[in-house]
């Protein structure tokens, strides 16, 4: 019998697609886009760093999806290495990041 | 509105869980004292995850109203690196969590003292064992002796739960 070697569970279509922009815009200095707005924010420790991204497109996406498209997109943009010093990567839709305080404006 | 919109339109902060590991912890003692033991182990490795979970990010300088969701996955990252053999289980895994502590720990210089450490791995391991987040698809199996093990090892965790982020 043939035996074949699956490959790593993959994010689904929208969440490649959430991420390919966020990569785009993160590595964009000049970018124009209304959205998303990423806001990096040193950590209470170290090197430590806590990330947040306004968007409208996280509405309807779970909480923890939308923190690893962020984390695979911090990857692409800063490398392994750097990403260890993430703490927190949060995605928020406007009406959330308002209800919670993110000065994002 | 009904429970789960009530409560998912708030997401989950470091203090629910702290509140909700002592309320699954005194839940699981009731029923497994009452004979239903599979249930009383489910509730209790739930208040082990919990506690776990709190003292990781309590240790990486969470406060009681900070959320819990966004990290979520910077933890599994870090672990990846760190610990590439540890499986988060979709974030339920013990093992996983207990490594987290341990490693971020280690990587601040940071570590528990020795016999606390070796304990808590001895006793997460312990409970690893018997309690998964995929035991509620199976019928109660557990015996005895699983119940006081797990029992004694999650009230030991609960005690020194306030010693682990420190």
């Amino acid at each position: 019998m043939p035996v074949k070697q699956l490959p790593p569970k993959r994010p689904t279509p929208e969440a490649q697609l959430l991420k390919e922009r966020l990569v785009v815009e993160w590595r964009d200095s000049n970018s124009t886009a209304v959205q998303p707005i990423i806001l990096e924010e040193p950590g209470a420790v170290d090197d430590d760093m806590h990330v947040y991204v306004v968007w409208d497109n996280w509405a309807g996406i779970p909480n923890v999806e939308r923190s690893e498209i962020i984390m695979d997109a911090f990857i692409e943009r800063y490398g392994q290495e750097k990403s260890l010093n993430v703490r927190v990567a949060m995605g928020l839709t406007p009406g959330e990041a308002d209800r919670l305080g993110i000065p994002y404006r | 509105m009904y429970l789960r919109q009530r409560l998912e339109a708030v997401a989950e902060t470091l203090r629910d869980f702290s509140l909700a590991a002592e309320e699954r912890y005194q839940e699981g003692v009731e029923l497994a004292t009452a004979g239903h033991a599979a249930a009383g182990i489910y509730l209790l490795g739930y208040a082990a995850e919990m506690w776990l979970k709190v003292a990781s990010f309590r240790f990486d300088g969470a406060v009681g109203n900070d959320l819990i969701s966004p990290r979520l996955a910077p933890a599994k990252n870090w672990l990846k690196i760190r610990a590439p053999h540890m499986k988060p289980e979709n974030f339920h895994s013990l093992a996983f969590w207990v490594s987290y502590l341990f490693t971020r720990r280690a990587a601040a210089a940071h570590r528990l003292p020795t016999t606390l450490s070796g304990e808590l791995l001895h006793r997460v391991r312990r409970i690893y064992l018997i309690w998964w987040i995929e035991m509620r698809y199976r019928p109660d199996q557990a015996l005895s002796d699983e119940v006081t093990r797990v029992y004694r090892d999650v009230t030991w965790l609960r005690e020194v739960s306030p010693q682990l982020h420190r």
